[in-house]
Formats: structure tokens, C-alpha cells, sequence
């Protein structure tokens, strides 16, 4: 069975983005996107954990029992976590602190143990790491891009660079955070629909063309 | 032909009280107001009022010009409901905000508070409560000092800059101006349409004639806030009129509450819903040292459909069943 | 025989055999990636700094000198647990322990201290880190910088400590939201003016 890694390139970043279709890991969504730094530091550490733990459950699936997966999966998840923890700690201390508690809260993560119960414990390795790192991507992205909005509206800055004085700080709050991922899915999904209309209709026009086509050959 | 019948279900009762007349009405309330806000805190009040309501209107003007809406229709449909959450905004800041304040505030009230959620009628909260409460969050870095009124007390009393009478009663102090300045609004800072409570009064006696609100429920609210405090304050009743006539509680109470959407649609449930109001504003003063009446009004808007759910109405011809008596 | 079969039996070795596998993993790691103290004390020598510098160790509650590693406490406030002389500007960087915070926390600043004949003055202070402390992000950089003090012997001999709480105070830092948390951080900072006043 080929593996169709363009198919789960466009299922991590567009049609299942975690954060915007899939609506999964909201918990750092909020509270991270204040500074769109933060972002790329939780983004970069979801990608890490989520391929590293896909590859190992993908390479246990059959050996671990479905009774015990969750437990498992868990398992797993936090042994990587740990990791990371350790890893920032000692090479990238900036970012250690400015992530604080939400480091570990990435084992609860529902987008790992989500990806972890239905991609790798039913696909091959290369699958499971390639839907593992476009996954994080879009998470990644979405995040930035949040963090970006919230940012230059609620604090008049950028990657922590003031750009003006004006600061609507409604949007600096929980409530604003709240707001802003409401109009992000709206817009997401209003442009993806958009997009697959499109596609959808070419598709079609290019099917009656065969379809035509072969009605007048046999004519 | 199709605007010539009118085809509705029971009950058929023609009158002309219309949303749009209703609001008017408020409208008209909200005047006396406006003058004494203007007069007290200059020209620079009348811009704040004037940018709030020109940008409510135009709000439900673009969002429903976004929604294919043709404009004679937007127009020929137009309900006063946003003027009047424009002017209860402009109304609700004082003159130390910055000039982008209401356009911002109004902005968010009118789309995301009230349109969004399907127009006039279905707003989840008061959206001059929502604007004002996103006004304050937002623009607390341009906010300069309370300015004083331009006619100073009648008593020729001064307060001090930092001490308003809410953070005083809520401290245990008897505030310095008398109940007279207070009514007045007389040498007292606050927003621009909180500090004058004689036209606030008359606003509402207006109401109350026209029929547009039940005068019950905003003097009930008052006066738990009032007793409420006294009790906090160790049973002091000096403490319930400037308790009263502070802040934006009389403004609040009559204007703010009584939307008819975010109240609940009974007797019983509206007597809880004002007593929990008065409650729960002076305890988070008391807790907070400041004015806690958008927050609280939001707070009780946000659990009226929990209390329209107990708290039922009764159907239309309903009469409670007779117990049977004894069989044989 | 059979029981090696049973689903108990493969669940619970499945999951013990996971437990040791990253058990192990994270043992070993966490040795290789040790953070030790000198390695923080680097980290905010050139934070405060901008680059390294050599510094003699008077008092230094994770060294192995019995002499210099006893912390000096200072009841209800606070305990100084480093104290190090930079060696080529004469400089001296305390970190110290404020008690007092949210829920009896803890905050732990790193405080550059300037000594220039004879007079000291606070000019730095950093976070390093704290406990049970849950909305640090209300502590900003301004705030920090709040911390600085021009004459520290003097300042002790009027008795004018920092504090996050009274008003009228001179040392007035307070963070609005977060009481505690500033009284904490105001706590780490007098220990370091006790400790230059002459108070052990």
C-alpha cells in the first residue's frame, strides 16, 4: 500500500488542521498565542514530540494489546515530553522559561494522543512520521499566525519588536484569545470551502469533458 | 401584493408601539442626560456621545451591507436599538478616554455583541454593557485622570482626585460631597452620563409613563445595592445614599438592566434577577474598590436563560388542576 | 503455560517493559543534559553582563566548602543562598529567596550589586526562579527594573525596604493583580539590602 504523503501533507496543514478543523489542543492555543514567539517554541515542541512518538507507537503497534493502548500511548507521549523538557533546559533556556507550565501540559495534548489513536496505531512508520511533522506544521502555523494578530492588536508589538503605541488590550486578554480563535476558524474554514468549491467544480467540469468526449467518440 | 396582507400567527393585536418607537422613547430618556453630561464636561463629551452613536449606526449598517442586504431595505428596517446602545456607550465613558474609545467600543457592541448573534432581540448580552466593559479592558494605558465637572459643588466642597465616593463608601468612609452634589452631580467626577442623577430620574419617570419599562425592578435593584452596602458597612446608614447615588448604579439600573432581551420573562423571575443584581453589585464593590456595575450586569444578563429554564411562564388560559377530593 | 498467554499477562509486561525502556532513556538523558549550578550562575552572569566573567565564591549553598555553604536566613523575609565577588569590577551578585509569596511561595532573584567607594548600589535584578507562584507574566520587566536603589547602606539606615503593599512608602513596587508574588520578589531584594546595612 503506497503511502500518499501529498494527501497527508494538505490533511495536516489544510483540511484536518488540528487547531482549526479538528479544533484539538485548545488549552496552549489560548493561553500561548499572546506573543507569536511563543508560538513557534510550543509549535516546534509539539512537532518534535508528535513525530517522535508516532514513529515509536507505529513501530509497537502490533505488539502493544488494544486494551492497554491508552495507557501506553501515554506512556510514550511523556517519556518524549520529558525529553524535550530536559533538551530546552540545557540548550535553548529562553525559551524553557517563556513556555513554563505548558511544556508539560503537551502530554495531554489531545493532538498527540489523537494523531497517536488514529494515524499510528493503524499506518506504517514513514506514514505515521510524515503525518506526525505536517501536523505539527500546521499547528505551528496556525499558532504563529494567531499569536501574530493577538500580538500586533493587543500590544502593538511583533516577535517583540514594539512597532506602535495603539494597543487594544482586549485582545491581550483570555477573552480576546477566546475571540480571536473564533474568527480564525471562521475565516479558515470560509476560505478552505472556498477552495475545495473550486477544486470540486473543476473536477467536475473536467469529468463531463471525459464524459462528453467519449459519448461523441462512440457516436 | 405580498405587502399589502400580513399573515402572522395568534394573537392578532394591532398597536403602534413598535421597536422603533420604543426606542425613541429611550432615546428621549437618555436626553436630559446627555445635556447635564455636556454642560458639567464640555464639548469634548458631546464628540465621545456623537462618534459612539455615528459608529453603532454604521456597524449595523456595514454588517448587514456585508450580509447582501440591499441599503433601502437596512434603512426602510432600521430600529433605533443601535442608536440607543451608541449613546448608552458614549454615555458610560468619562472624558479622560482617549477619542478612539467609542468608535472601537461601539464597533464591538453593535457587530460582534448584538449582529453576530442575529440582530435586535437576540443578543446574548446588553451590548452597551459589552462595549463598555471592552472599552474599559482595552484602553486602560490612554486613560488620563477623571476630569472634574465645569460647575463645581454647591456646597463648595472638593474631592480629591483619587478618591471617588464608590471607593470610599466601599472603604468605610463617609464620602466628602453631600447627598445634594451627589444628586445634582454637582463637583463630582464620573462618566459623562452617571454624574447628573436628577435627569437620570427624570429619564426614567419618562419611561415609566410611556409604559416602556416597569419602574418596579430598577428601584428594587437600587435599593438592595443600597441595604446591601449599609449591611456590609457594619449596619451604617449613612452609608445608603451615597451608596446609591454613586457610580454608575442609578444609569445602570434603569437603563442597562432593563434590556429586554437579557431579562427573564417572568415575575418571580425577574424579582430574583434585580435582587441578585443589587447583591452582587455592591459585594464586588466592596471586594473590588470599584465600579462593578457593567460587571455585574453582565454577569446576571449571562444566567437569564438558566433562570427563563427553571423559571417558567405560564401558557396562555392555564389553570392549575383542582385536587381531586376523596372519591366515594 | 497458559497464563503467558492470558491478555493480563501481555498487558502488564507490555507496560512494564515500556516503564523500563523509558525509564532508562530519561535516566540517562537527564545525566547528559544536567543543568549544574555553575551552569545557571554562567547562564546569568551573561545575562546581567553580556558576556563571562570570573567571579570568587563567598557564600554558596551548593558548594562542597562546609565553611561557605550555609544559607543566611532572615526570619519572615527571605535567605541569601550565593554570594559572589566579580573579581575585575569589584561587583557583587547575590541570589537571594523572598518568602511570602502566593500560597507561602517563593521567588528567586539573581541582584547585581554596584560598589563604588565603598557605596553600593542595586542596579540589576533577575528572575531565576520561583514556586507555587502562578501569575508571574503580571511581573514585567518594568517591574524589575523598579528594583534599583542608589545608596543601599543608606536606605537601610532609614528603614526603607521595598514593599509591594504600603503606599506611602519610598520603596513603593507594587504589581496591581499580584500582591503576593510582588512582596515575594520585594522580600529577595531586602535581603540584600539587610546584608549590606550589616545585618547577619
Amino acid at each position: 500500500m503506497k503511502t500518499d504523503f501529498k494527501k497527508i501533507a494538505k490533511d495536516g496543514i489544510i483540511s484536518s488542521n488540528p487547531t482549526l478543523k479538528l479544533v484539538l489542543g485548545t488549552c496552549p492555543t489560548l493561553a500561548l498565542t499572546t506573543a507569536a514567539m511563543n508560538g513557534i517554541g510550543m509549535g516546534l515542541a509539539v512537532s518534535f514530540v508528535l513525530i517522535f512518538s508516532n514513529v515509536i507507537i507505529s513501530l509497537l503497534r502490533k505488539a502493544i494489546p488494544k486494551e492497554v493502548r491508552i495507557p501506553a500511548f501515554i506512556l510514550i507521549i511523556a517519556t518524549f515530553v520529558t525529553i524535550v523538557r530536559l533538551a530546552l533546559d540545557y540548550f535553548l533556556p529562553d525559551i524553557y522559561e517563556s513556555m513554563g507550565l505548558y511544556l508539560p501540559l503537551i502530554v495531554v495534548n489531545c493532538i498527540i494522543l489523537a494523531r497517536a489513536e488514529s494515524f499510528a496505531s493503524k499506518n506504517g512508520v514513514l506514514a505515521s512520521a510524515a503525518d506526525g511533522l505536517f501536523m505539527g506544521i500546521g499547528f505551528t502555523l496556525a499558532l504563529t499566525t494567531m499569536g501574530a494578530v493577538r500580538e500586533i492588536l493587543g500590544a502593538g508589538a511583533i516577535f517583540g519588536h514594539k512597532l506602535w503605541d495603539f494597543s487594544i488590550g482586549f485582545f491581550s486578554s483570555s477573552a480576546g484569545a477566546f475571540f480571536t480563535y473564533a474568527v480564525f476558524i471562521a475565516v479558515f474554514a470560509l476560505i478552505t470551502d472556498k477552495i475545495s468549491e473550486k477544486s470540486k467544480l473543476k473536477k467536475i467540469k473536467a469529468e463531463e469533458k471525459d464524459f462528453c468526449g467519449e459519448i461523441k467518440e462512440n457516436a | 401584493m405580498e405587502n399589502n396582507l400580513i399573515y402572522s400567527s395568534s394573537p392578532h393585536i394591532k398597536t403602534t408601539r413598535t421597536t422603533r418607537r420604543i426606542m425613541i422613547d429611550v432615546c428621549i430618556a437618555l436626553l436630559p442626560a446627555t445635556v447635564m453630561g455636556v454642560v458639567y464636561f464640555g464639548l469634548y463629551a458631546l464628540a465621545l456621545v456623537a462618534l459612539a452613536v455615528a459608529f453603532a449606526v454604521a456597524g449595523e449598517y456595514i454588517y448587514l451591507l456585508i450580509m447582501k442586504k440591499p441599503f433601502k431595505e437596512i434603512t426602510r428596517e432600521f430600529d433605533f436599538s443601535s442608536v440607543v446602545s451608541g449613546m448608552l456607550i458614549g454615555l458610560t465613558i468619562g472624558t479622560n478616554y482617549p477619542v478612539y474609545a467609542p468608535i472601537f467600543g461601539s464597533l464591538f457592541a453593535v457587530i460582534v455583541v448584538k449582529m453576530l448573534f442575529g440582530g435586535t432581540g437576540k443578543n446574548v448580552v446588553n451590548p452597551a454593557i459589552a462595549g463598555r466593559v471592552f472599552m474599559f479592558i482595552s484602553f486602560q494605558w490612554a486613560v488620563g485622570a477623571w476630569l472634574l465637572p465645569a460647575i463645581g459643588s454647591v456646597y463648595g466642597e472638593t474631592v480629591a482626585t483619587s478618591a471617588t465616593a464608590v471607593v470610599d463608601v466601599s472603604k468605610g468612609t463617609v464620602p466628602a460631597l453631600s447627598v445634594i452634589d451627589m444628586l445634582l452631580g454637582t463637583g463630582m467626577q464620573g462618566c459623562i452620563g452617571e454624574t447628573c442623577k436628577l435627569a437620570l430620574l427624570a429619564g426614567g419617570i419618562y419611561l415609566a409613563a410611556r409604559k416602556v419599562i416597569n419602574i418596579i425592578f430598577p428601584l428594587i435593584y437600587i435599593a438592595v445595592a443600597g441595604l446591601t452596602t449599609t449591611v456590609i458597612g457594619g449596619f451604617v446608614f449613612a452609608f445608603f445614599f451615597p451608596a446609591i447615588l454613586s457610580g454608575g448604579l442609578i444609569i445602570g439600573a434603569i437603563f442597562m438592566a432593563t434590556d429586554y432581551t437579557t431579562t427573564p420573562n417572568t415575575l418571580c423571575g425577574n424579582m430574583i434577577y434585580f435582587i441578585a443584581l443589587g447583591i452582587l453589585t455592591a459585594v464586588l464593590r466592596y471586594a473590588t474598590n470599584m465600579e462593578t456595575v457593567s460587571f455585574a450586569i453582565l454577569l446576571m444578563n449571562l444566567t437569564v436563560p438558566l433562570i427563563d429554564k427553571f423559571i417558567l411562564n405560564k401558557p396562555f388560559g392555564y389553570k392549575k388542576p383542582q385536587k381531586q377530593k376523596e372519591a366515594k | 503455560m497458559t497464563f503467558f498467554k492470558t491478555i493480563w499477562f501481555k498487558c502488564i509486561s507490555c507496560l512494564l517493559i515500556l516503564m523500563l525502556f523509558s525509564g532508562s532513556s530519561i535516566t540517562i538523558l537527564a545525566d547528559l543534559l544536567y543543568v549544574s549550578p555553575e551552569m545557571r550562575t554562567a547562564r546569568a552572569i551573561k545575562k546581567i553582563y553580556g558576556e563571562e566573567k570570573e567571579y570568587s565564591v563567598v557564600l554558596d549553598v551548593d558548594s562542597k566548602d562546609e565553611n561557605k555553604n550555609t544559607a543566611i536566613e532572615y526570619d519572615g523575609v527571605g535567605k541569601i543562598n550565593k554570594i559572589y565577588n566579580i573579581t575585575d569590577n569589584g561587583d557583587i551578585l547575590f541570589q537571594t529567596t523572598g518568602y511570602k509569596g502566593y500560597k507561602n511561595g517563593t521567588i528567586t532573584l539573581w541582584i547585581k550589586v554596584v560598589n563604588t567607594n565603598e557605596k553600593y548600589s542595586i542596579e540589576k535584578v533577575l528572575l531565576e526562579k520561583y514556586e507555587k507562584q502562578t501569575l508571574m507574566s503580571k511581573l514585567s520587566g518594568e517591574f524589575y527594573g523598579g528594583f534599583k536603589l542608589t545608596d543601599v547602606t543608606e536606605a537601610y539606615n532609614d528603614g526603607s525596604l521595598f514593599t509591594a503593599t504600603d503606599k506611602n512608602a519610598e520603596n513603593y513596587n507594587p504589581v496591581s493583580g499580584a500582591t503576593y508574588s510582588a512582596t515575594a520578589a520585594a522580600n529577595a531584594v531586602n535581603c540584600v539590602i539587610k546584608y549590606l546595612g550589616g545585618e547577619r
